[in-house]
């Protein structure tokens, strides 16, 4: 089953000569997992920093990035594989290769999308002197990039993207995602403390406490999904998922009862925490603190911190879809889809998976340029007294339906664990779990609203009526 | 207290989505390239720019005939864009032999135009430069009876762009506009290198002969001053040695 597995023991195999050692088997991971891993998620991380750059535009009513085409690259490609030739027979071919119809289209639609944006930033960050302050912990400082990124890169190692393309298969995968992107609270600390600024450690300091706080909503999300799905392993959870017939869509967690339709939101809006993304960058806050814990960074260290931040916004985007959205199924016809040669299927699961992240992402990206950023106290009480709460609601909730329902049903046996049973409700208990809670939730809503009235309650604590 | 918690959370989410519906709308009516700025944004360089306005801070134009070499432009700017040389013409009177404005240093402030006691220093709507150009070109003699005529944007540009050509190489109708904007008789046209100079290496020629004639005149003054003095040394130095000793 786990082809990338045995690639890489034939690869180390080979590589030895004989029975592998520590080295070759390093060498082997590197080339099978690590380069494929950092290849796909730099270009989608770098695609996603235009993308937010276009959608932040399109929200403030502006253009964005419009002039910074492909053409650059392509002649810097140009120049590269024609060295041998003079100068301006590479220019003329080059010229001659832009005059094509298709080409031209294509080169000036990527100036309209400001597709070559990456690549001009990526150069600047290139170029950009590697500053470390003089009153900064060098090596704390230095380190401390790296290590968000391992805290972001590690966790995608078990996340399924297809049958077929798990780079590693454990049966505590949930566990691991959450354990390793726990890395990047220390990395957020150290870069904090390391830089010797007031503004960095405050910053630190802010970060390390928003991230904790958020880890105990996500874990009691993730703890949700593990009590209902009955496992820990992220594949077998997306097998548990697996509905047979046109519509797979209902198998999928988040249709299983208000509960995990809940546990999705606090999950989301706890990941978005977790990412420091608007409107919970109290680490960066640039109103308050410069730029909070990378101000002394730059170049290519402070790149790093940003790739870190994209590459946890996919993570939890990809995280949402595995939980909750049936990870890489298709949502409709799924077993039709499983009968197609596996290169295909693979690559299709793989572009589902991709599709489900994209639109978390974008919702991100759409809450990001909406909302204006909490304040520390507001950021913690989110966090302690809403989600919390509601994550300890929908865990007895669902506690309450396995003990009730007990039922259990075989899942597909995706990746190399037999997926393990998890309740199987036929049409009328499956009714009743959506509109007990729901209705319930209603009318707890209706008496606080006649208690309440339409204002909010601050705003009559303001305003002294009704007290 | 559970209801005022619960108040508290739907209102929290009700605001969050009421934000996002108004940006979403927003968002989609950007996508479908309607409404916003998006839809009056010119992209300048492509598409041709507009008039901001008459009163538009441009390039600096000036007069030179009734440029008097002043220096109160010079004086008031704050950036020192103003190298200027003076020579006394016919009538004796102050002109310009060289007034360049290094437009690559001007912000644009305006305090040029009004330190001008003359209201030979003007500025035009034109903003744009040829990225070839050094930027300081912008004096043309022009005769009493044009004086009164206003320099528009275009006129300015097509000055400028003429003003890069000797007059021998201009079409005709080229050459006769300019000699109906300025002044066609003598060296009406300062290029872009200073007074006449097409190109870097007049301009350092002349500048050159003009240091050199400076530095002659210089080096000859002084050799009168201490002929002068040399001149009128001698009466008092022979007391020392006489009566030096009493
Ligand atoms: S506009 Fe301002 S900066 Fe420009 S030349 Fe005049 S005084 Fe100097
Ligand atoms: S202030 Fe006017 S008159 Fe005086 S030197 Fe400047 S441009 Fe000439």
């Amino acid at each position: 089953m786990t082809g990338l597995g045995h690639a890489v023991d034939t690869l180390a195999a080979w590589l030895a000569g004989g029975p592998p050692g520590w080295f070759a088997v390093t060498l082997a991971v590197l080339a099978v997992w690590v380069a494929p891993l950092l290849l796909l998620v730099f270009p989608v991380a770098a695609f996603g920093q235009i993308l937010e750059r276009k959608i932040a535009a399109a929200i403030q009513r502006r253009k964005g990035p419009n002039s910074a085409g492909l053409d650059g690259p392509l002649r810097l490609v140009f120049r590269a594989v024609l060295c041998l030739l003079p100068r301006e027979r590479q220019d003329r071919a080059f010229a001659a290769f832009c005059n094509l119809v298709p080409v031209r289209t294509a080169l000036l639609w990527s100036r309209r999308l400001g597709l070559g944006q990456f690549v001009a930033d990526g150069i600047k960050m290139l170029g950009k002197e590697d500053i470390v302050p003089r009153g900064a912990d060098g090596a704390v400082f230095r380190f401390a990039p790296y290590l968000a990124l391992v805290g972001a890169f590690l966790p995608w190692c078990v996340l399924p993207f297809a049958q077929h393309l798990v780079m590693l298969e454990t049966e505590v995968s949930a566990l691991f995602v959450l354990a390793t992107s726990g890395l990047v609270v220390v990395a957020l600390k150290m870069a904090g403390w390391g830089s010797g600024n007031k503004w960095s450690l405050l910053g630190g300091m802010r970060a390390v406490a928003q991230l904790v706080s958020y880890e105990v909503p996500i874990g009691l999300a993730v703890g949700g999904v593990v009590l209902w799905c009955g496992t820990m392993d992220l594949h077998a959870i997306v097998g548990q998922q697996y509905a047979p017939g046109v519509f797979t869509l209902l198998g999928w967690n988040v249709c299983q009862g208000p509960f995990l339709l809940l546990l999705l939101l606090v999950f989301f809006v706890a990941g978005l925490a977790e990412c420091q993304r608007s409107p919970f960058d109290m680490a960066e806050a640039e109103s308050e603190l410069v730029s909070g814990f990378n101000t002394e960074y730059s170049g290519l260290r402070w790149g790093m911190f940003a790739l870190a931040e994209y590459t946890e916004m996919l993570l939890i985007g990809a995280l949402v879809a595995t939980l909750f959205l049936g990870g890489y199924q298709s949502p409709i016809g799924e077993q039709w889809l499983l009968l197609l040669p596996t290169w295909l299927e693979t690559l299709l699961h793989a572009l589902i998976l991709g599709a489900k992240t994209l639109v978390v992402f974008l919702l991100m990206m759409w809450i990001r340029w909406t909302l204006p950023r909490f304040r520390v106290d507001q950021v913690m009480r989110l966090a302690w007294l809403v989600l919390v709460p509601l994550a300890l609601l929908s865990l007895l909730g669902i506690a309450v339906t396995l003990l009730v329902a007990g039922g259990t049903t075989e899942g597909m046996a995706y990746g190399r664990l037999a997926a393990r049973p998890r309740p199987d409700l036929s049409w009328l208990p499956w009714l009743l779990l959506w509109i007990v809670p729901v209705l319930a939730a209603v009318v707890l809503v209706r008496a606080a609203n006649a208690r309440y009235g339409g204002r909010h309650p601050a705003l009559r604590r303001l305003t002294g009526e009704g007290a | 207290m559970i209801l005022a918690w619960v108040h508290d959370v739907v209102e929290g989410v009700r605001s969050c989505l009421t934000g996002m519906r108004t940006t979403g709308h927003y968002l989609l009516e950007n996508l479908r390239g309607s409404g916003g700025a998006t839809a009056i944004t010119r992209e300048y360089p492509e598409q041709p720019a507009e008039r901001v306005g008459a009163r538009q801070r441009g390039h600096l134009v000036n007069d030179a005939p009734r440029c008097i070499v002043c220096h109160a432009c010079d004086t008031a700017c704050p950036v020192d864009c103003f190298t200027m040389d003076g020579e006394r013409d016919a009538d004796n009177k102050m002109r310009a032999s060289r007034f360049d404005i290094d437009l690559s240093k001007c912000i644009y402030c305006g305090l040029c135009v009004r330190a001008c006691p003359t209201d030979s220093l003007s500025m035009t709507p034109a903003f744009e430069v040829d990225p070839r150009h050094d930027g300081s070109r912008f004096l043309f003699r022009r005769s009493s009876g044009q004086l009164g005529q206003r320099l528009d944007a275009p006129d300015v540009e097509r000055l400028q762009r003429l003003a890069d050509q000797p007059r021998e190489s201009l079409a005709a109708a080229d050459r006769a506009w300019l000699d109906q904007h300025i002044d066609p008789n003598g060296p009406h046209l300062i290029g872009m290198y200073g007074l006449g100079y097409f190109t870097p290496e007049q301009k350092q020629a002349a500048d050159a002969a003009r240091e050199a004639k400076k530095r002659a005149k210089e080096a000859a003054a002084a050799a009168a001053k201490a002929k002068a003095a040399a001149a009128a040394a001698p009466p008092p130095a022979p007391p020392p040695p006489a009566g030096g000793t009493p």
